[in-house]
């Protein structure tokens, strides 16, 4: 499954790219696959939560379908 | 009820004007204003990033401050990019008949933004290091 990943704020600063492709089939799967590809987000990534397709989802064994975009947030700091 | 995410600055007095009302005997206004200074390191610069979704998940924190709390009027804007010190990044007002709800409703109007609006913040300190708050 090819799935777009997009990185924000601490964690597109630790991949240095801001948007990446993955072959995976769950959320654990793409984590894991990010990990490979970036090293230095395993840093970050246990601080985040995840959106698929624009909704929360922290399930790591849901599964992620073909074409799929999943959005990694680091914790946020607003006001 | 006025909701804004911006790169825009913010005027908390214009924001105010929004929420004033002849049947409202309270108006509270909040302004989060950008620090020179953050666990005791001075801090040169700093900057947020929205995310795309950060508009809506505003408006959704508003109108749940504006049924929970008997409230008048209520308008609250977040602004991100580079802000200067001493400028505002967050500001909510609300007016109530009452002090006593105008100030409870816009308290938990801040703390309920600042849980749940996707919005990120990096500071520079003066000595050139870097962090992305609540992440380092």
């Amino acid at each position: 499954m090819a799935v777009t990943v997009r990185l924000f704020a601490a964690a597109r600063s630790a991949a240095g790219v801001s948007e990446t492709n993955v072959e995976a089939s769950s959320l654990g799967d793409i984590l894991q696959q990010l990990e490979a590809d970036f090293p230095k987000l395993a840093e970050v990534l246990p601080k985040c939560s995840y959106l698929v397709n624009e909704t929360a989802c922290n399930d790591k064994a849901a599964l992620v379908s073909d074409g799929s975009t999943l959005d990694v947030l680091p914790p946020f700091a607003g006001g | 009820m006025h909701v804004s995410v911006t790169t825009d600055p913010i005027s908390v007095a214009q924001l105010s004007a929004l929420v004033q009302s002849q049947v409202a005997g309270a108006v509270v206004t909040f302004s989060g204003d950008v620090r020179d200074n953050d666990h005791g390191r001075s801090v040169a610069s700093l900057e947020y990033e929205a995310h795309p979704s950060a508009q809506g998940i505003l408006e959704n924190v508003a109108a749940q401050i504006a049924d929970k709390f008997d409230v008048e009027l209520l308008a609250v804007a977040h602004r991100h990019g580079p802000i200067a010190i001493g400028e505002s990044a967050l500001v909510a007002c609300v007016s109530a008949k009452h002090r006593g709800a105008a100030f409870a409703a816009c308290s938990e109007l801040v703390d309920e933004v600042k849980n749940q609006i996707p919005i990120w913040k990096h500071q520079v300190f003066a000595d050139g290091t870097e962090e992305w708050v609540n992440c380092a």
